[in-house]
């Protein structure tokens, strides 16, 4: 053997040798005692058992818009045999719907709410002109859970959401009428939140959209609240000189919400008038010479006022809204009964400007009332529905037989009765 | 000599070791795909019978949005209304094929997952995909919440919302499968205009010799459109279309129309008159079509 060739050999020995120091060791111990899909399986089964395990159901914290940008909701749910009952405070609070749903592996264990459910899915519901809807799921990643609270996530909007067990016994029409109490309450927006003895900040807690707005000290908040049968619970906490707030009760008696030494007061202004505060006998101010006195009283549908317009000797009936949030009441553009008959198609009620001599169309623009304390009336301004534009009249526009407006020999409109410039009204009883 | 004995002898020797193995290599425990008997509702039972079995088809109506194209926001379909479409689905298509052309050929090739949503996929454009399909093997149908019992019965809207785009979609994996005679690309050669179909009315793409303004898009397109339509469209419909394409674009209609008659029974045996009889005469029955009772 040549040198060349000893080397080769050893080379060749050297990498033999390596090769052949495998083992056959038989304790590789694995990390779970199952493998990767049978406790993907299981997980799923347990999930679904523990919520099948609530015989009174779960109530769910639900927040949509993506980086909880839109309201909270508040579900109940009941899951049973595959199915899922629910109420809610989505739309029809009364309502109950059962549907299918599922917990399947996905990317790791997810309730899925896959049969239509008319509580539920309104909430991921799309429309024309809004491809994203409300941006709600109705698939979750169950992230974490105990006994009583399962943790999700949404899959498409990613918004982070609570299941809490109902406690045994809950009835969900009891609930849901807390729930009522609450939201009827909660009907005025602006808020004081006062810490002890000292007013903090003034806030909203706006109802249509289901959110919180506050700035207190240097920090400002801005996130959805769930509506509960006591009270409201935020989708986080504010931290006040390092305490946190975020479940709150509800007081009906001095209309607040209240944790520990945190409460947040309900703000009337002086210019927030009751419903029934309007009720009676008024006279409206415009720029006519003339009396024109303006009945109210309640209107068949809630938050309505059914006016009585005395004008001429003739009592035109029309419709007035009230806005529990405000206090103020407004008067759109509505059709309007001819009592005289003079006019068979009936007279529209249209918003007008007489600053700017237009006369605008019946569904948009619109006067609201709002009480003046100091000036002890309810001064009329344009409601700012029409861009540009400022609303300070109404023209009742007569229509013939042939459903078209009266014209005379000039071509121009015949009204039934003007009210040019309308400033305010005062309350006579 | 000696020295190039060794050399194998070690070589030998390596090899052995590096063959031996670990041989209590056992496969363990139970298999990872359940064996568990599957709970199947009414629904599900009658969509075994009806689909499954005869068909090899799903017809997923438990939504899973990865299902769905991820463009849109989908809700589920409700399932009753899922019921009555399902029966009216298999009744009107796949049961119309199956009668004419054979059981095999819709096994084949009809398209194997049917979704249904509850909504439409909205764009941001205001507009609405109601129906659409994916790669010639998944066929969504969608706004299925928003049917009514009268829609059910109406076979004009029927085609509309769904019919049409099941033909539609069908041709394409038809023409996937089988290609047919690329000179029908050449009939209207010039007159194709991609995405500006839009702009065009019917009437007008009609009377250029195409049977809707899609058609305009490309000559799959056309073809899809123009067999789908055929199949589905009355006489009265049909002679309508022909109207308004009048003299010249009737003529290259129907020589289109001569085209598809050929290339379906050349390809896959299948007579369109037969079938379209098939179709209207189904059609014509959907009004008294029991949708409340799975059989």
């Amino acid at each position: 053997m040549d040198k060349q060739m000893k080397k080769v050999y050893l080379l060749f020995m050297a990498i033999m040798l390596t090769l052949s120091l495998q083992s056959c060791l038989h304790d590789d111990k694995t990390t779970f005692d199952l493998p990767a899909a049978d406790r993907i399986e299981k997980k799923v089964a347990d999930y679904k058992a523990l919520l099948e395990s609530a015989d009174d159901g779960w109530v769910m914290q639900y927040y949509t818009g993506k980086n909880y940008s839109y309201g909270g909701y508040t579900l109940l749910l009941k899951f049973k045999n595959g199915n899922v009952t629910a109420m809610g405070d989505v739309k029809d609070i009364e309502a109950q719907a059962t549907s299918g749903y599922d917990v399947v592996k996905d990317l790791g264990p997810t309730l899925s709410f896959n049969g239509y459910n008319a509580v539920i899915h309104p909430l991921a519901e799309t429309w024309l002109g809004s491809p994203d809807g409300a941006q709600g799921d109705y698939e979750f990643s169950i992230l974490r859970a105990t006994n009583d609270s399962i943790f999700l996530k949404g899959r498409k909007w990613h918004n982070e959401m609570l299941l809490t067990r109902l406690p045994k016994g809950t009835n969900w029409e009891e609930y849901m009428l807390g729930l009522a109490t609450v939201m009827q309450g909660m009907n005025v927006e602006t808020y004081d939140f006062v810490l002890g003895n000292d007013t903090l900040a003034q806030g909203t807690l706006t109802q249509e959209v289901r959110r919180l707005n506050v700035t207190i000290g240097d920090s400002t908040w801005s996130m959805p609240y769930c509506t509960t049968n006591t009270g409201i619970v935020l989708r986080q906490p504010l931290v006040i000189k390092n305490k946190k707030y975020q479940h709150f009760t509800w007081n009906e008696e001095d209309h607040s919400l209240t944790q520990d030494d945190l409460k947040i007061i309900q703000f009337l202004p002086k210019s927030h008038k009751d419903i029934d505060f309007w009720i009676g006998e008024w006279q409206l101010k415009t720029s006519l010479r003339k009396r024109i006195r303006l009945t109210l009283e309640r209107g068949t549908v809630a938050n309505t006022l059914k006016g009585t317009l005395n004008l001429n000797n003739v009592n035109y009936e029309i419709l007035l809204t009230y806005d529990p949030a405000t206090g103020h009441l407004e008067l759109p553009g509505q059709p309007v009964t001819d009592p005289t008959y003079k006019y068979p198609a009936g007279i529209l009620l249209i918003p007008a400007s007489a600053k700017e001599g237009k006369l605008f169309g019946e569904g948009t623009g619109s006067l609201f009332f709002t009480w003046d304390d100091d000036m002890e009336r309810a001064k009329a301004e344009d409601s700012g529905q029409i861009t540009g534009h400022t609303v300070d009249s109404f023209f009742g526009v007569a229509y013939g037989e042939d459903l078209q407006p009266v014209t005379d020999a000039q071509g121009n409109y015949v009204y039934a009765f003007t009210l040019p410039n309308i400033q305010y009204m005062t309350k006579i009883n | 000599m000696k020295k190039y004995l060794y050399l194998v002898v070690t070589a030998l020797v390596g090899c052995g070791v590096l063959l031996s193995s670990c041989s209590d290599d056992k496969i363990e425990g139970d298999s990872i795909f359940s064996t568990a008997p599957v709970h199947r509702n009414p629904f599900d039972q009658w969509l075994y019978k009806n689909y499954t079995m005869p068909y090899n088809i799903e017809f997923q109506y438990r939504l899973k949005t990865e299902e769905t194209d991820q463009a849109y926001n989908f809700v589920p379909a409700d399932s009753a209304k899922s019921v009555k479409l399902a029966i009216l689905t298999k009744y009107m298509w796949f049961d119309a094929y199956a009668e004419t052309v054979g059981l095999d050929f819709v096994k084949e090739n009809s398209p194997r997952i049917i979704v249904v949503t509850g909504t439409p996929g909205y764009t941001r454009y205001r507009t609405e995909v109601i129906g659409s399909a994916e790669g010639g093997y998944k066929v969504r149908l969608g706004k299925v919440n928003a049917l009514t019992d009268e829609q059910l019965k109406d076979y004009g809207s029927m085609t509309n919302y769904y019919f049409h785009t099941m033909h539609h979609e069908f041709m394409h994996i038809l023409n996937q499968k089988k290609p047919y005679d690329e000179s029908y690309d050449n009939i209207s050669r010039s007159d194709y205009v991609s995405g500006n179909w839009t702009s065009i009315p019917d009437k007008k793409a009609q009377s250029m010799g195409f049977v809707s303004a899609y058609s305009m898009e490309n000559p799959a397109e056309d073809i899809a459109e123009l067999y789908s339509i055929y199949v589905t469209s009355t006489p009265q419909d049909w002679a309508t279309i022909m109207r308004n394409a009048g003299n010249k674009g009737g003529s290259i209609i129907n020589r289109k129309l001569k085209m598809i008659r050929e290339y379906m029974s050349n390809s896959w045996n299948v007579d369109i008159e037969l079938l379209r009889n098939a179709i209207l005469r189904r059609g014509g029955k959907i009004g008294s079509l029991d949708l409340n009772t799975l059989e």
